[in-house]
């Protein structure tokens, strides 16, 4: 089985594991197969502004980068560090209305650690998709505590729009549209008149009632904003069809990672298909066993690595085809890291992917 | 018995350094030491995922570890009900798809419920500790944020005055402390020191930044004939410890076991150094 570039290449995983890295890696080598490639990071960490030493001030733009492993070969990549208030931005642009940039709490959720982030992520990645400019994109996601945190995502847009408010507004849009000015207090007159008055003075007990308002009208301003967040919605779509998807699950022998890797091959099951991508990251075992121990404690610590790697070999090859298996890298510089893994993806490439 | 120990210990970083595990081992260890301590989880961000899924909780049953297990559901609707002093109503609201709209959306809220409630339960019984195995470092933060963000959000109204009585709570002197865990690698160290730093603007808690399995702590480990990997491994630690010694308060030893179990026992006796 060969690894054939497709439109979307997501990599995810749990904190750790090294799956910014990977990515910034698998992007990199595409570009130098002469794949036009846009990588895109949502890691809140920032990590691949390490790896790939891009600037703060460059969050939310797409930056072309001519000579990513500083080895003079040139590429064609651009990679853009998520920022959910420039993705705010050009919900703005996109509907001509630059109420959802004001919204004070709207504001608020869109900081990096905000509720919209992920929401916000997947617009990006729609958004990007639109300019018809790439071959791949790349895409990082965010650790989550969950493997598929990611694609819940796109499943909370459609909660959010189609249950909680869908009817409401359905009611609201046979109406005139409110006026700018008094828009927040007349929209609330007519929330209050659909009957959700109840539910609405319970909450004010609870959170103050001017949050109410506003929060109300930050919902009002998304929803102005709604086809740009359910188009996103069909982006799942692409994401789950695996003509145009590669999903690479990324996991790791560092550590006690078995756990985690139970919980992605249960919640995964799902999504994954045949022909998904399992990452066993950082391995040490070919180095491992060409080290001759002599003392007990030496035997002691060569069979205690030995075991955790075989145990995560075990487990993974289990419940997965296709395993990629790279070599833990031990260099400080995340450039030469990034330099090695790009080597680890040739060699992969040449040999063909092993099939478990 | 300890004495100056405090009453909640928030275990926080990235994922993958070992957060699980040092919370068990710190929870058991701080039994030893007869203080009533039990092994806090928020795990479940999510409304309906049920307990019994949740994998921490799963192990910490396993190894007979003191539990608290808070269900956001739970802890929203027992809030919402001393509020409206109505159980019926409460589980009502809870229930809407706008209230749960609301949790998922504002940044920290369902941390600050589950928090609260955990301090109503601090205050309920005194003799009680936490050991809190946060989600991840910014999930930490995120809780922590919340005075500054609901501050902004709610603006005033009694949600906002609760959060602001909860944090003057968490904040009073020797009450939190903050354990940033972090792996012997340079980035991740890093990042440890950068939390700190963000977490110290935020909040005013003592913080220590504990450095979990070092090779180089492993008993027997200088004195070994090392193949080329682990050599390199045991050089990156010793430079890490000659630049950052000073600003990591401990170092904990690399665990040759490959079972959960086994690997939180190995940890248990080095956990004094966390209090």
């Amino acid at each position: 089985m060969n690894l054939k570039p497709k439109p979307f290449e997501i990599f995810s995983g749990t904190g750790g594991v090294g799956k910014t890295t990977l990515a910034a890696s698998r992007a990199i080598y595409l570009a130098q197969q002469g794949c036009s490639v846009l990588l895109i990071t949502i890691d809140p960490a920032k990590r691949l502004k390490e790896v790939l030493s891009i600037k703060d001030e460059d969050a939310g733009k797409v930056v072309s980068i001519s000579d990513p492993l500083g080895d003079g070969a040139k590429l064609d990549l651009d990679v853009e560090l998520m920022n959910p208030e420039e993705t705010i931005k050009r919900i703005a642009q996109k509907t001509d209305s630059d109420d959802i940039v004001k919204n004070r709490i709207l504001k608020i959720l869109a900081r990096p650690y905000g509720g919209l982030n992920e929401i916000l992520a997947i617009i990006e990645l729609q958004l990007n998709m639109d300019k018809n400019k790439y071959d791949v994109i790349v895409l990082d996601t965010p650790p989550g505590s969950h493997f598929l945190d990611f694609l819940e995502s796109v499943e909370k847009i459609r909660t959010f729009f189609d249950q909680n408010f869908v009817d409401i507004f359905t009611y609201l849009g046979k109406k005139s549209e409110p006026t700018k000015a008094g828009r927040g207090k007349r929209f609330m007159t007519k929330m209050v008149s659909s009957g959700v008055k109840k539910l609405l003075d319970y909450l004010s007990k609870v959170t103050g009632a001017s949050f109410v308002e506003e929060f109300l009208e930050a919902v009002y301003t998304l929803y102005q904003s709604r086809n740009v967040f359910l188009d996103a919605l069909d982006l799942q779509k692409g994401l789950q069809d695996e003509n145009k998807s590669t999903w690479f699950l990324v996991t790791s022998v560092e550590q006690n990672k078995l756990k985690e890797a139970m919980d992605l091959s249960e919640g995964a099951k799902a999504l994954l298909t045949d022909k998904s991508w399992v990452i066993l990251n950082k391995c040490l075992l070919s180095q491992v066993e060409q080290w001759d121990p002599k003392t007990e404690k030496e035997k002691l610590v060569k069979n205690s690595f030995v075991n955790r790697e075989k145990k995560h070999e075990d487990l993974l090859s289990s419940k997965f085809n296709n395993i990629l298996r790279f070599s833990e890298v031990l260099r400080p510089e995340p450039l030469e890291h990034v330099r090695e893994l790009v080597n680890q993806l040739r060699e992969h490439k040449l040999i063909g992917a092993k099939n478990g | 018995m300890l004495s100056d120990h405090k009453r909640l210990y928030i275990i926080t970083g990235k994922g993958g350094v070992g957060k699980t595990a040092l919370s068990l081992a710190f929870t058991k260890y701080l039994r030893t030491q007869g203080v009533k301590a039990n092994y806090l989880n928020f795990t479940t961000a999510n409304l309906d995922k049920p307990k019994h899924d949740i994998q921490e909780i799963i192990q910490a049953k396993k190894m007979d570890v003191p539990l608290t297990a808070l269900n956001l559901y739970d802890c929203a609707s027992g809030y919402v009900a001393k509020k409206l002093k109505s159980q019926t109503i409460a589980k009502f609201v809870v229930k809407t798809p706008f209230f749960k709209a609301l949790i998922s959306m504002i940044p920290g809220f369902n941390y600050t419920i589950y928090l609260g409630q955990a301090l109503e339960l601090l205050k309920q019984d005194p003799d009680q500790v936490f050991v809190l195995d946060s989600p991840s470092s910014g999930h930490a933060i995120t809780m922590l944020e919340a005075t500054k963000n609901f501050g902004e959000i709610f603006q005033s109204g009694s949600l906002f005055d609760d959060t602001q009585k909860m944090l003057s709570h968490i904040y009073a002197p020797g009450f939190a402390q903050i354990n940033i865990l972090t792996l012997p690698i340079l980035m991740a160290v890093n990042e440890a020191m950068e939390l700190k730093e963000q977490l110290k603007s935020i909040a005013p808690i003592d913080s220590k930044v504990v450095c979990n399995n070092s090779f180089a702590r492993l008993e027997g480990a200088t004195e070994m004939d090392l193949p080329n990997f682990l050599q390199k491994k045991l050089d990156t630690e010793r430079l890490i410890e000659k630049e950052y010694g000073e600003q990591i308060q401990s170092f904990i030893p690399h665990s040759l076991r490959n079972i959960d179990e086994e690997i939180v026992n190995d940890l248990v006796p080095h956990m004094g150094q966390l209090v």
